[in-house]
Formats: structure tokens, sequence, C-alpha cells
């Protein structure tokens, strides 16, 4: 019986802890491309035993082999012995006949460059060839891929077709293999089962943090990482109980998402209630992105990280609640204009405090305090060019007595067709208010526009 | 912690080494302990006087170099009275990069903003922007904020309006105008430079003094603010004991 293409996937989808990388080789099977996550498994005996696991919880009957070709791992898999189900009528032909020779130790692993020498007593069904070509092969006395591999490479091609010659060129190792792999998925998880239900919070606790690192290294072996989490508590009595937790900026599961779902669960009330226990814990990575280089350095703590203990959780439960760009910092610009010399982008986005180079030529009474725009104001000039001697601001009138200016400022010149110069004067009322006023130089036009750009020098 | 106690119970501790070159007698050095610091001001350029007072205390305050800024006001409050500006907070020596700017939308959530930012100690000063009228802020919101303050050891710089509804649990209260600058030489017909940055500074309530007054300034070549010469008078009365 093969398996329908849905239930393939679905068990091809079970795999995503092991590999970013699965592609589906339909009718009955699928690859994956676990070269970059066998560290992460401490070997492939545990990568497999682990997968074996995994792909047993599924109650399909499954066979797997890791080689180093697509081609030879094919194979090897139909050659291995069954797991799960016992196989004998739901296999293939080809698989069964494959079974009759297989030459596996505990477990199924073709060694590197090897697959080749592996395969050589194996029928020539297992190079994935149409049942037309093994019919004619057969006939012709070559049973094993070994006798085929015998053959010269130019015949081979000749007589039974360039499908033939890629297939075992593939299973050697000589001709690439290009899969089609799934899309990656969005949703991480990770998952722990006690032997019997925990009701402590220590050890709860301590299995949150073991669930972190290993989501962490899965997010980390497919360069993913995720804003959105949930960590699920699977109660004895049926009861699930889940704790959302969005993060400001893009992570991969460390001991810092440990300490915040803590912090949730202990928001959240006590979590196990008082005799009921704990039979499971999941952790869920939702909506995973792509980390770039350098969110990368930054999660790994190879940067400097600008915000530190305190302060970074701080940050992070400030913008839980109110949005990522809730927490700004100015960083300077390359303009003349006081509005546009200074930039607020999110504190989660700018380098370190330490790499900002001091600006130079900051005038001592430059405004500590700017307006977001510049407001309009009236005022009069008592002399042409000169500072107004009142202001109307906000439906105030101020009588000004003190000066300091004229300050002239030009925007960049590629923006010069857009804004006239500015010249500005910090005035000062009887009462000691100040405000930073500017006037546009607009070709000597009167009478001319005053704004108002901050106040309280 | 048990000086902390000492705030919250009213008692006062005795004064600790003497500000650089201030003295004792140096009002604002009451802004170095932990606690809330309500500062009052008028509307309009008077509010925003207060808070260019507030960037310049925390400009002197100890770990200024290396310790962040939290300053925290409302949307309404950005648009009224605008946001600090690098060019500024250069100038009078706090690192642009080290100020970080919450803007809440409504007055609950500035006061959770400003609870959470209390219970972290590496801040060096939280700096608050109540809006003109306060609706959420009173005694319980106080007491709330300033025990938080005193257990971690952080302090909060709370700018508010005039009118005050209801008593608060703040540490130290003030009320601040701005003051005419000592004038300069004169430079544009009938025009004097104006001085450096000055206000006046009532002291409404504080532990260990009696209210008074005082002329305090922006000093340029120092950096740092320090008495103005026109607040001559010795206002200032410490209470004994």
């Amino acid at each position: 019986m093969r398996l329908r293409a849905q239930r393939l996937e679905r068990l091809a989808q079970a795999c995503w802890r092991f590999t970013p990388k699965i592609a589906l080789a339909p009718p009955d099977g699928f690859f994956l491309d676990v070269s970059g996550s066998i560290g992460l498994f401490g070997g492939e005996e545990k990568l497999l035993e682990e997968l074996l696991a995994e792909l047993r919880l599924s109650g399909e009957p499954v066979r797997v082999c890791l080689a180093d070709t697509p081609a030879a791992a094919w194979a090897g898999a139909r050659a291995a012995r069954s797991e799960g189900v016992p196989p004998s009528k739901t296999d293939t032909r080809a698989a069964s006949r494959v079974e009759a020779c297989t030459g596996f130790g505990q477990l199924p692993v073709i060694p590197p460059g090897a697959g080749l020498a592996a395969m050589s007593t194996w029928p020539v069904e297992a190079l994935r060839l149409d049942a037309e070509t093994c019919a004619t092969l057969r006939e012709l006395g070559l049973d094993s891929i070994g006798a085929l591999d015998r053959l010269p490479p130019e015949s081979l091609q000749a007589r039974f077709g360039a499908e033939t010659a890629l297939r075992l060129k593939q299973a050697a190792g000589r001709a690439p293999e290009p899969l089609d792999y799934l899309p990656p998925p969005r949703d991480f998880r990770a998952r722990l089962e006690f032997d019997s239900p925990v009701v402590l919070q220590q050890p709860l606790q301590a299995a949150i943090g073991e669930l972190t690192v290993r989501l962490g290294d899965q997010l980390a072996a497919a360069g993913l990482g995720s804003r959105r989490f949930e960590l699920r508590l699977h109660r004895s009595d049926g009861k699930r109980i889940r704790h959302g937790l969005r993060t400001a900026r893009l992570i991969q599961p460390a001991p810092q998402l440990a300490e915040l779902l803590d912090e949730k669960m202990q928001a959240n009330g006590p979590a196990p209630d008082r005799g009921v226990g704990v039979d499971a814990v999941s952790l869920v990575a939702y909506d995973t992105e792509p980390v770039s280089a350098e969110q990368a350095d930054w999660l790994s703590g190879a940067s400097s990280g600008i915000l530190k203990g305190d302060l970074a959780r701080l940050v992070d439960r400030l913008c839980s609640r109110l949005g990522a760009e809730a927490v700004r910092t100015p960083v300077p610009q390359a303009s003349y204009l006081p509005e546009r010399r200074w930039r607020l982008v999110s504190a989660l986005d700018c380098p370190p405090p330490e790499s900002f180079v001091e600006e130079q030529g900051n005038s001592p009474r430059a405004p500590l305090l700017l307006l977001e725009q510049a407001e309009p104001v009236d005022a009069a000039a008592t002399t042409a060019g000169g500072p107004p001697a009142w202001v109307r601001w906000r439906s105030s009138a101020y009588p000004l007595r003190r000066a300091q200016g004229p300050r002239r400022v030009a925007p960049e010149w590629w923006l010069s067709g857009e804004q006239p110069g500015r010249e500005y004067w910090l005035m000062e009322d009887e009462r000691g208010r100040r405000f930073h006023l500017y006037r546009e130089l607009e070709g000597g036009a009167e009478p001319c526009r005053w704004y108002v750009q901050a106040l309280a020098a | 912690m048990e000086y902390a106690e000492n705030l919250a119970s009213g008692g006062v501790p005795p004064s600790k080494s003497p500000r650089r070159g201030r003295g004792r007698d140096w009002p604002l050095a009451v802004l170095e302990r932990p606690g809330v610091h309500e500062f009052l001001g008028e509307r309009g350029a008077d509010r925003a006087a207060a808070l260019s007072l507030l960037l310049c205390a925390a400009a002197g305050l100890p770990g200024a170099a290396e310790r962040r800024l939290l300053w925290v006001q409302s949307l309404a409050a950005s648009r009224r009275w605008g946001l600090p500006c690098g060019e500024g907070l250069d100038a009078i020596g706090l690192n642009p990069r080290s100020v970080l700017i919450v803007e809440p939308e409504t007055e609950r959530e500035l006061l959770w903003v400003l609870e959470q930012a209390l219970d972290c100690s590496g801040l060096l000063a939280v700096v608050g922007c109540l809006p003109g009228v306060e609706r959420h802020y009173g005694f319980t919101a106080s007491r709330r904020l300033s025990l938080r303050a005193l257990r971690k050891g952080s302090r909060l710089f709370l700018a508010r309006g005039a009118r005050i509804r209801e008593a608060t649990s703040a540490q130290t209260r003030w009320q601040v105008e701005p003051a005419p600058s000592a004038p300069m030489e004169l430079a544009w017909r009938g025009f004097e430079l104006p001085g450096a940055r000055s206000w006046r500074l009532n002291l409404l309530r504080a532990p260990g003094w009696t209210p008074a007054s005082w002329n305090i300034e922006w000093s340029e070549h120092e950096n740092r603010l320090r008495m103005a010469a026109s607040s001559a008078e010795p206002s200032a009365v410490r209470a004994a004991g």
C-alpha cells in the first residue's frame, strides 16, 4: 500500500527539527539533508536514533538510511529493517527484493564514499529505474548494481538510456542530485515528556530551560529566529495550559527566553495546580524568520550588545506591550537642519552607544527639546533682518528682550530646491522663557515667515 | 536599604559628602537619592523649561557617562513640548545615544512604563512627563512608584502641571519656572545677549528642608548646574536636626 501524498508530507513535516532541508520523494519516501545538523545531535547515531524515535510516533512503517548521496540513501532505506508496523505485505516489490540482501549493522548508515560499494550486491531496482528498464536488465543477466557498474559507461548510456547512466553516477556520487526542498516551516516546536507527572516548580523550570536550548538549536541550525513563542504545559488531567510570549526582537531561544517565560508563568499565577502534575511541556516558535548575520552575532553574544541585563529585560517588556518601536533613541544624521540632524530609531536596532562618534561643533546653546514640527508663529522683526520684538505662539504673546543670532542654516544643497535657507535666533522673553525661532530666507520676500522650533533653550 | 527606609518613613539621614564646589546647601543634591521627585511647572513654555532642567539635572548625576536615561512622555506631550534633541544633549554632556525615549499613548500606560522602569536598577534616572490634566496620577499611583523606587534604589523625575489634585507620596516636590538669564553685553539694537539657561526653583517638600527658593543656572563653562549669582538672598534654611 502506498502512503498517500498527504500522509507522506505529514511524516516529512515531523522532521523539521532535524533539518530545514526536506525534500519529498513520492510516492513513499522523503530525503532529509542533515549534513548541517549532525553536530547538533551529537553524531550520526544519535541523530538516527532520535529520528527513528520521532518517526515511530507516527505509527507508519518506516525505513531509514543515512548516506552521503540521496541515491544511496534511497536504496539503503529500502534495504534497511523496517521500523514500526511489520513490513512484509505493505512494502513495494522493489523494497522487499532489496531487503533480502541487507548488510547493515545496528543502524543503517552507509559510510561516506562507500555508496556504490555498499550497493554492489543490491538489485537494480535500488537505482530507482522504471519497471521496464529493470526487466530488460534482468533479462540480460544484469541482476545487481555491481554488474551494471562493471559495464563500460558509454555503452551503458547507449544501451539502457541516459536515465540509467545518470542514476548509477548519482549512486556513486559522481553526478549531483538536486533536490526540491519543501519551503521551511513557519513554526518550530520542542517537547519534553516526564516519566511521572511533575508538580514542583523547580523541575518544570529545568525542563523549560532544556526546551529553550533544544528549540534554540533547531532554529540556529535552520538560521531562523522568532518573535512569538508559546509554552504549553500538558497536565495529567488532560488540560493544556498555554503561555504566549512575544519578544521585541527576533530571537533564538536561549536562557533569556527561559527567563522571560518564567516571568510570564509567575505573572499568570502558579503554573501547575496543586496536586495536578504536568506530564509534558512543549515550546513552540511561531512565524520564524531568517536571522541576518548581524542579528546572529547579537544572538550569540559576539557583538557587544546594546542592552544588557535588567535594561534589556525592561526594553523587551516595554516593547512587548507597546510595540517594537516603542523605545527609541536618537542617532545622528548627515544634515544641517536641526530637525534632521538626529533621528529617533528603535533602541533595538541601533548600534551600541560606544560606537557613537561625537559630533563636532555643537553649539553650547543648542536646544534641549525640539518640537516635532516647527510651528509657524506671528512675529514682527524690529528692522529688516533683525530679531522679532515679540512673538505670538499658541495664542499667547511674548515680548522678547534678549536675542542671540542670527545663525544661518542652509539645507542640503541637493534639497535646496525644496526648502529655503533659515536664519535662527535664540530669543528670551522678560520672564526668561526661551524660544528658538527661525525665519525663512525666501529671496527677500516680505513679510517673511517665522517659526518656533524649540522651547527652553 | 536602611537608608531607603529612613527616607520612606520621613526620617532625615545626615547629608553625605558635600557636593564638589557646591557645599552642603546645594539643593539639587537631594535628587541623587532614590525616590520620586516631582517638578511642577505651568503650562506651555514653562513646562518645557522644567523638562530642560530635568535633563540638566540628570546630566549632573553620578554615573551619567555610562548609564542610560529613560525619558517617558505621552505622545500628546511630545507634540506640545517636543522631544530631547541629540545636539542639545551632547552639548550638556549627556550622550544622546544613552537616552531611551518611550512615548506611551495614555496616562495609564505612562504610569505602567514608569513602574516597570523603576524596577530596573541599571538606569541613571527615569524622567516622566505627565499630561497637563492628570487623571490617574494621585496618591496611590505615587505610592506605588515611590515604593518601587526606594526598593530598587532608582529615581524618577516627574514633570507635572502646577495644579495638584491630591497629595502624593513623592520624596521631594519642586516648582520650576524659567528665570531671566544674567544679561550679557548689548547685542542688537535694544536686545541684550541671553546668558546661561536659568531657572527659579521653589522647594515645596523635601525631607530635612524647609520650603525655599533659589535661582540656578547652567554653567556653560563648567558644564553643570550651579547657583545663579542673582539668587544671593539666603532664603534656604536648613531645618535644625
